[in-house]
């Protein structure tokens, strides 16, 4: 089977205003729970996510540790939700470009759950904008949306 | 703040339902998995039990490795929590797996979506630790409820008052508002077949909703009464958006749905809603029903004080109505109305009654409107009592006293409601007056 194949309509979804979670695991297997903050496809395989400093310690650890990393993302609007999961290809400090990511992607985000009751200024504080940049290579990826086929694997389709 | 001072009881907003928790697991063979979840239940200081319904990926992870870590946000504040835990075993059966099925039958039962969106095991963990997490913002939560303990006993004093079925009802609902704020409330009575419920008395609608009806054990009332226990949600729009997630999955995976959604009864805007049964003996006489625009307005305090509520005023109605026994009633008749008459017409199939073609009532509150109408209409009288309706073995009425008060009140509200000039008044306890401002015709039909 080969790599998993981000396509367009895929890339289009994962940079809408999601909310955005990352699961790795410690050599121990306990798993380590964090929000990412903004969420950039770098190639067909291949995306960034933001894990802000504050709240992100143990899992950057983790993944220094042994890079199994999973991010599930999910829209607010419709529950549709995608599960990807990769290793990690490597951390770095958030450039500028990536801040503005973030910010672009809170905006999205926090229009979305207006309609749900919660005002700009209480979303805000589920975002952190000082991060880390983690690069993950893709290698499998689950729909996740609620329902009885929830778990199911996406079909790989070869790159090119 | 130091993670060991935080006490799980402290994160109560966190598994209100209206922000999606999440929990991320991890295969034997180490590869992390993260999914949202739709229910966080606190069972005691030291356990929490997740919904588990079709997270397999999840399940399947916690019988290898029983290391788990939940993050849950604060409605209020959207500050996150993240809890360390242990799985400790599942379970379907018992008061904790109940407690969530019922409110998840609920819920589905409402959107149309039983048997899809089903309870297949609540999962328990072990508590490890819990940690507040950084944030940019320190908002503050909202104002704390009224005292709740105050208002239960001021409420169950003014209650202990009350002498008949009205005064216990609308007691009841103007001492929730006033008490509590509980603005929004309605109370339903199970019929005397035990299979629909009907408003027999409400505050804070328009239209008040008095006659309206829901089936026993369908949606977030009616399961309330067929499970007789309380069903709380807390974001209707949430449960709505995941009913909508769950419906358009099934579909593709082919499995037959029922398209149909249950019409809510009460606010247009709802968003937070409370339902307890109203038990005594045993016996469920209805459903005391608590709505609200707000998200997330009740928890389980509002649980405890509304299901204390509701079991006391099931107690007082159960007490409520003996009558004074053989005092004759007035045969005098006044003098007829003037005016247009009413068009009254009585179906014998179901004892609807129409009021000049308008629907106005069925069932027993029409069979006795009719039979008043008929006693009226042969010997001019129009005062009545209680008892006299109880010895009519005509009326078919069920053996429980408080049935025939809470079938007469709806009667009355309707007609009160529909202002077409024919009331029913209180005259003594037990004791009632049938008051036309116009004459009527009578028609009995089919």
């Amino acid at each position: 089977m080969g790599a998993f194949v981000i396509d367009d309509e895929l890339a289009a979804f994962l940079a809408g205003g999601n909310s955005m979670l990352v699961a790795t695991r410690d050599a121990t297997l306990a798993p380590e729970s964090t929000r990412a903050c903004a969420l950039r496809v770098l190639a067909p395989d291949r995306i960034a996510v933001l894990l802000p400093r504050a709240t992100s310690a143990r899992s950057i650890a983790n993944l220094e540790d042994n890079g199994e990393i999973a991010v599930c993302v999910s829209d607010p609007a419709t529950f549709r939700s995608v599960q990807l999961k990769g290793r990690c290809a490597g951390i770095d400090d958030a450039s500028e470009e990536d801040v503005l990511l973030s910010e672009q992607q809170f905006r999205g985000f926090s229009d979305a759950v207006v309609a749900f009751g919660f005002t700009p200024a209480h979303t805000r504080n589920l975002w952190l904008f000082e991060s880390w940049r983690v690069e993950v290579e893709i290698t499998a990826a689950f729909t996740q949306t609620p329902g009885p086929g929830a778990g199911a694997r996406l079909p790989a389709r070869d790159a090119g | 703040m130091p993670a060991e001072r935080l006490r799980l009881r402290d994160l109560e907003r966190c598994f209100l339902g209206v922000v999606p928790a999440a929990i991320a697991t991890c295969s034997p063979d180490g590869v992390p998995n993260m999914t949202f979840l739709s229910i966080v239940h606190l069972v005691d200081e030291a356990h929490l039990a997740l919904s588990f319904q079709f997270f397999n990926k999840t399940h399947e992870n916690l019988r290898a490795n029983p290391r788990a870590q939940v993050l849950v946000p604060d409605w209020a504040t959207l500050q996150q929590y993240r809890i360390d835990a242990r799985y400790v075993r599942t379970e379907r059966e018992g008061p904790i797996f109940e407690r969530m099925r019922t409110n998840l039958d609920a819920v589905a039962s409402q959107m149309g979506l039983q048997g899809v969106f089903r309870l297949q095991g609540a999962d328990v963990f072990e508590v490890l630790g819990v940690e507040l997490l950084p944030h940019d913002l320190d908002l503050s939560p909202p104002e704390g409820p009224p005292d709740m303990l105050a208002g239960l006993e001021t409420l169950s004093g003014r209650l202990a008052a009350c002498h008949d079925l009205e005064a216990l009802l609308d007691t009841t609902t103007a001492g929730l508002a006033e008490l509590f704020d509980y603005q929004h409330t309605m109370i339903l009575f199970v019929d005397e077949a035990g299979e629909r419920l009907y408003t027999v008395a409400s505050r804070g609608f328009a239209p008040s909703g008095v006659g309206g009806e829901v089936a026993v054990g369908e949606g977030l009332i009616g399961s309330a009464a067929s499970e007789r226990r309380a069903v709380r949600v807390g974001h209707m729009l949430f449960e709505q958006t995941l009913g909508e997630a769950v419906r358009a999955t099934a579909r593709e995976q082919g499995e037959p749905i029922e398209a149909r959604e249950i019409p809510m009864p009460g606010l247009p805007d709802m968003r937070s809603q409370i339902a307890v049964p109203m038990l005594a003996r045993e016996r469920v006489l209805g459903v005391l029903c608590v709505q609200s625009a707000q998200q997330a307005r009740f928890a389980m305090s509002d649980e405890r004080i509304l299901g204390t509520l509701a079991r006391y005023l099931a107690t007082a109605i159960q007490l409520s109505g003996h009558e004074p026994s053989d005092l004759p009633l007035p045969a005098a008749t006044p003098a007829a109305a003037p005016g247009h008459p009413l068009k009254i017409r009585h179906h014998a199939s179901d004892d609807s009654v129409f009021l000049d073609d308008a629907y106005l009532i069925k069932g027993l509150s029409g069979r006795i409107f009719a039979r008043l109408l008929g006693v009226h209409r042969r010997e001019g009288r129009v005062d009545f009592s209680n008892r006299e309706l109880r010895l009519d073995r005509s009326l078919q009425l069920s053996p429980y006293r408080d049935n025939l008060e809470t079938r007469l009140l709806l009667l009355r509200r309707r007609l009160d409601e529909r202002a077409a000039g024919i009331h029913l008044v209180s005259t003594a306890r037990g004791r009632f007056r049938l008051e036309l401002e116009r004459p009527f015709e009578l028609a009995e039909a089919d």
